[in-house]
């Protein structure tokens, strides 16, 4: 009986592990895009892009 | 004597409708054509097309009016003030339905979009793109150019923001439009836009293709290329590939030259200066940079554009004129305060516009029609599950019957020592016997 449920709590223990390194992957591949976005924002001020507008009386 | 007085009424009120709605058409037709060349004049004509909507009553022609004012100010750079009257427009807007004003509605979502993305409000802007592609998808509005622009926009803004992912999707989707409506302008744009995204990415090869794709292409305008050759200028600058950068940047300010538009002219100038000043070649950067300092006042003050002044000051520090430095250095400190002093008053006038309810205007019209359907839904529902329900009681109750008379048939025959057909047919099976007995 004890065997059986020290097995049953490794399982859930290493279930638990499993879990734990995704979120933390996770974590760690989102703040390298955040880190990589504002690198880029203090990097490249001078690009050329416009949205567009609308001028009324036309299309 | 009473219905000839009512009739004359209305005929007279239809009339003076009718002569009031075309003379607002005409002052807007006036309007439309002054908006390249004289823009007080065009703002005279809005202000008496305004005046004479709001006393005839007429909601579009009072919304177009405010729509063309919002556009003048924009042009003139004061953008709060364009933006109060775009969302004046909006808040009549959002009460029509027919097609003509929901285009116009568009328009002006198209436009506000621009102008909170300005002020840096990014959520807003795309929440009011997403509420245009709503309601050109809702009203099944035909104008593929609207749809294009509001994809577009949307693509723009998430980029900004750094939401690459869903940049690219809304792309992937305005590059789809632009070749199934043969618009090769937005099609450029969004190569260009797709460029940048590589950029950001720190893809500089594939960026560059995408922005060689916009110079070999033929139908490609003077500005498209322009804009491509800042962009692999950028690419170089980024890579610290110096010679490269400066060539492109060279060739990015002979077309901007020949186009008339001072935002690029001055982003090639303000780079080119910042080179110079890099090489340490004071003399070139001070000519760029006074050239790109004289288009200032055309240009929408926004923190990309300040960097002039620094520029600038750096200049003068480099040769040792620290009291100019300062100079230029207090004057970006002080549109700074301009910019955020606007950013408030842009901000006061979503709050007073209540922009969270015109934002939801559309999208809890949306939920009441849903909510509606769902009642539909629910009500057959309830009738079929009625009609079900009724049906096997009435199934259950023909059949139980039939089985109880075949019982009692079979017990009623034994016990009378009879054979069960003539007992059947002393006591034949009534159908709905049942019902006929409590009838009677």
């Amino acid at each position: 009986m004890y065997q059986y449920v020290m097995k049953k709590l490794l399982i859930l223990l290493a279930f638990v592990a499993l879990g734990a390194v995704t979120l933390s992957c996770e974590d760690a591949s989102y703040n390298e895009v955040e880190q990589t976005i504002l690198e880029d924002q203090t990097s490249d001020p001078h690009e050329d892009d416009e949205e567009v507008g609308s001028v009324p009386g036309k299309e | 004597m009473r219905f000839t007085a009512i009739t004359l009424l209305i005929l007279t009120v239809h009339f003076s409708n009718a002569t009031s709605k075309s003379g607002i058409e005409s002052l807007h037709k006036q309007a439309y054509a002054l908006l390249d060349t004289n823009l007080g004049a065009a703002m005279v004509l809005t202000d008496s097309s305004l005046q004479l909507a709001k006393e005839a009553d007429l909601a579009w022609e009072e919304a177009n009016s405010y729509y063309l004012k919002g556009y003048i100010y924009e042009q003139q750079q004061a953008l709060p003030k364009a933006l109060f009257m775009y969302l004046n427009a909006t808040s009549i807007l959002d009460l029509l339905k027919e097609e003509k004003s929901i285009k116009t509605h568009l328009d002006i979502l198209i436009n506000v979009g621009i102008i909170l993305r300005k002020y840096s409000k990014y959520d807003e802007s795309i929440k009011l793109y997403d509420k245009g592609l709503a309601l050109y998808h809702f009203y099944e509005i035909n104008s593929p150019y609207k749809h294009l622009k509001l994809l577009y926009n949307k693509a723009f803004c998430l980029r900004r923001q750094g939401k690459t992912q869903e940049a690219l999707e809304a792309l992937k989707e305005t590059v789809s439009l632009a070749n199934k409506y043969e618009n090769d302008g937005m099609l450029l744009k969004s190569f260009n836009l797709l460029g940048l995204i590589h950029e950001d990415g720190k893809h500089f090869t594939e960026a560059r293709e995408y922005f060689h794709y916009i110079l070999d292409n033929e139908k490609a305008s003077m500005k498209d290329k322009a804009m491509a050759y800042q962009n692999i200028s950028l690419t170089y600058q980024e890579e610290g590939n110096k010679e490269e950068a400066k060539r492109y940047l060279d060739q990015a300010l002979i077309a901007k030259r020949e186009i008339n538009n001072p935002s690029l002219l001055f982003t090639t100038l303000s780079d080119l200066a910042e080179w110079h000043l890099n090489q340490n070649d004071l003399v070139s950067a001070q000519v760029y940079a006074n050239e790109a300092e004289n288009l200032y006042p055309l240009l929408f003050s926004e923190p990309e554009v300040f960097d002039i002044f620094f520029i600038k000051g750096n200049i003068y520090g480099a040769r040792g004129d620290f009291e100019t430095a300062k100079g230029y250095s207090d004057q970006a400190y002080k549109e700074s305060n301009l910019f955020i002093e606007e950013q408030k008053e842009v901000i006061e006038q979503l709050r007073q516009f209540q922009m969270d309810l015109v934002l939801a205007g559309f999208e809890a019209e949306q939920q009441i029609n849903e909510e509606q359907r769902k009642v539909w839904i629910y009500l057959w529902l309830a009738i079929a599950g009625g009609v079900l329900t009724i049906s096997v009681w009435v199934g259950w109750k023909l059949w139980f019957r039939r089985w109880r008379h075949k019982l009692w048939i079979k017990t009623y025959a034994l016990m009378q020592d009879m054979s069960e057909s003539k007992v059947n047919e002393k006591y034949p099976y009534i159908p709905f016997g049942w019902w006929k007995e409590k009838l009677s």
